[in-house]
């Protein structure tokens, strides 16, 4: 489904992706790892189509078409889907009105019918329950005044409301607690399915307690420099990334260890 | 006087003035003499003034327009009215035409004791009362339309009455090539309640002219909703003078949304002059092309435990531009005044402008008062955002564009038809704006 070849970038002149290769099948779980400034953020930017990085080599393919040729939106009809880690305040936009929009724009797409006002908001209200939302949620602005913990929720929402078929998770753990943790990977496991594939961007193991990764790659510097099973994350988790980058810095801190 | 403009008014008064409404009473006839010698002492004001400093009516000073010769005047269909009105299906419709009532094209059903008609009528009626239009504070446009005025909206509530469904109040410039004065006197008595939307639109896109005079007069716990929608055609002059008195514990609410004109400038003065009075006050100017937009507003606090909030905003694009001038004047008796007023503005092109200046003038020393005027562009991280969710480039612009005007309607949310015909009319003057019509916004 997605091959990324000898993939380059910079910012601003400087490099942050030095060759970057993945191949992401269709029904796997992917977590890239890595620690701050590694560039795992910036991966998931690029294949979402983000402006303001230069490719500057290598490629994306995307069931068969060039992804860096595509226009963001372009990406998402054809159902790529970025579950951001900063979610954007949007005032005056409700949430109900942004969804509808997205819907009713990858099934144009998709060359199906819009869903008309009723069967969307009975659709929609069906996966707020899901998620443990307020339904009131619904008719405020773009998590306008949201806390850190709503805003995933909400990223997670708009994500089973478009049933993406490449999934990119940014950091999606982070601010969260256990229970919003909880909910968000409940809706992240909803989708799991043969003709879907997820790529789950993360500092720590902890998310992969509740959405067990098919693979594990570890990103530094720009590079993967280690790649394995769900056993490399607790490797890690015990370990740190020094283990791997042997910078001192990388090693765990108090914090982090269980 | 030596100004042509100033001239030319001069002129036309002599024609005229024996055809306006009340003519021959003395004391009436005194009262429009003297504005007009008022007007002639100060003449058009120029951008050495301070109050005019960005706003220059050189095109007006150069081609004055005349008033419409009754033999001139268009009689515009019901359909083409109902075609450009923002409220169709308005209970309540006082139309002019050219500055002139047309009661073919009005209608009411409000209770009795209200009165709603033509100003004509009752200058007519009862010509010693003189013209219930002046102002503590006349400036030469103030004077050159109580001088010219031939009609406008009368409208009293008496006390205790709420009108539940809008009124819908339109100007329309029919004829193209010609000045207007209507000028309107709105008394609200005491605990009165009414919603007025006052349109101001053109059936052309020629040049043409309107001084435009409303003052206004809430009695103790009346409640006004003022809706101001100037959609005015690309060659129109508009400029619009707004005097309100609040008493105690009455509510103003004003909603500006200036749309249209090649020069539009609105003057809005509140006073709040007794104790519990209060002012809201929300405005979007979205000037292109090559449009002036100017907002001066003056709220005077007058009296101890008053409020006032302003909200104006402005979306700026191509060669458009916009002034923004906020006078805020607490005076030493009006102790425990609360006062908040910002400015924002979304710059859209390189070559539009804004000049925005929020003024306070506080004399009392223990009053709550705020200001603060923003400049900025789209912002692109909230673009991604709505592109990443599939929504294409041109609309998540046009959308975020809406979404930064559409907030000063936001006190009209629960007057549903209203608050859909102002978003309407919002959205079909933004830039990308059919886009959004194709979303159902």
């Amino acid at each position: 489904m997605l091959h990324i070849k000898d993939l380059t970038a910079e910012v601003d002149g400087k490099p942050i992706l030095k060759g970057i290769n993945l191949t992401v099948n269709a029904g796997e779980i992917h977590a890239v790892m890595g620690p701050n400034g590694s560039g795992k953020s910036t991966l998931a930017s690029i294949l979402a189509g983000r402006d303001g990085y230069e490719i500057t080599g290598g490629s994306v393919m995307y069931q068969g078409k060039d992804l860096l040729d595509m226009p963001a939106e372009d990406r998402a009809r054809d159902g790529v889907f970025l579950a951001f880690q900063y979610p954007v305040e949007i005032p005056g936009v409700s949430n109900i009105y942004l969804l509808k929009a997205a819907v009713n724009a990858r099934r144009r797409h998709s060359g199906m019918q819009e869903l008309d006002a009723m069967d969307f908001l009975s659709l929609v209200k069906e996966k707020v329950r899901f998620m443990e939302m307020d339904e009131k949620m619904l008719y405020r602005a773009v998590n306008e005044g949201f806390s850190g913990g709503e805003k995933k929720r909400n990223e997670i929402l708009q994500m089973i409301m478009l049933e993406p078929t490449l999934a990119l998770l940014d950091e999606t753990d982070s601010g969260l607690d256990i229970d919003a943790l909880k909910v968000v990977s409940k809706g992240v496991n909803s989708l799991r399915s043969p003709e879907r594939a997820m790529i789950l961007v993360t500092h720590y193991q902890r998310l992969l307690d509740y959405i067990t990764p098919d693979y594990v790659h570890v990103l530094s510097a720009g590079r993967i420099i280690k790649s394995g099973g769900p056993e490399l994350a607790l490797e890690l988790e015990r370990q740190g990334y020094a283990w791997l980058t042997g910078d001192q810095k990388d090693a765990p801190s108090k914090g982090v260890a269980q | 006087m030596s100004d042509a403009a100033s001239r030319f008014y001069a002129d036309e008064f002599e024609r005229v003035e024996n055809l306006l409404p009340g003519a021959g009473n003395i004391q009436l006839d005194d009262q429009r003499k003297k504005a007009l010698e008022d007007f002639l002492a100060q003449g058009l004001p120029t951008t050495r003034q301070e109050n005019w400093k960005y706003t220059s009516l050189a095109a007006l000073e150069k081609k004055p327009l005349p008033l419409i010769q009754e033999q001139d005047q268009a009689e515009p269909s019901l359909a083409e009215i109902l075609e450009v009105a923002v409220l169709p299906q308005a209970e309540h419709r006082l139309v002019f035409v050219d500055g002139r009532f047309a009661p073919a094209l009005s209608k009411h059903a409000l209770a009795v004791g209200v009165r709603a008609g033509a100003l004509s009528s009752r200058v007519a009626d009862r010509p010693d009362e003189g013209l219930p239009l002046s102002s503590p504070y006349p400036s030469a446009l103030v004077s050159l339309g109580l001088a010219l005025s031939e009609d406008g909206l009368d409208l009293t509530i008496p006390s205790g009455v709420s009108i539940q469904s809008p009124i819908l109040v339109m100007f329309v410039s029919a004829s193209a090539g010609h000045s207007v004065f209507p000028a309107s006197a709105i008394h609200l008595a005491e605990g009165a309640r009414v919603t007025l939307i006052e349109q101001h639109v053109a059936l052309h896109n020629e040049a043409a002219f309107a001084q435009v005079l409303t003052r206004v007069t809430l009695d103790q716990d009346a409640d006004f909703t003022h809706v101001k929608l100037q959609v005015e055609g690309e060659r129109t002059i508009h400029l619009a003078d707004t005097e309100v008195d609040v008493a105690a514990r009455a509510q103003y609410h004003s909603v500006v949304l200036a749309l249209g004109a090649s020069i539009g400038r609105e003057d809005l003065r509140i006073n709040l002059n007794a104790s519990g009075a209060h002012a809201d006050l929300d405005g979007a100017y979205l000037p292109r092309k090559r449009m002036h937009l100017d907002h001066h507003t003056t709220v005077r606090h007058v009296s101890p435990n008053c409020t006032s909030r302003q909200s104006y905003r402005g979306i700026l694009d191509e060669a458009g531009r916009g002034v923004f001038n906020g006078r805020v004047v607490v005076e030493k008796d009006a102790q425990h005044t609360d006062a908040q007023q910002s400015n924002a503005n979304l710059l859209l092109s390189d070559n539009a402008e804004i000049d925005t200046k929020p003024q306070l003038e506080i004399f009392a020393d223990d009053v709550k008062c705020s200001h603060g005027a923003t400049v900025g562009q789209l912002d692109p991280a909230e673009l991604f955002y709505l592109r990443s969710r599939g929504i294409d480039e041109a609309a998540a612009r046009a959308l975020v564009t809406f979404a930064f005007a559409a907030r000063v309607l936001s006190s009209l949310e629960s007057q549903e038809a209203l608050y859909a015909g102002l978003r309407k009319a919002l959205f079909t003057h933004l830039p990308g704006g059919a886009v959004l019509e194709d979303l159902s916004l």
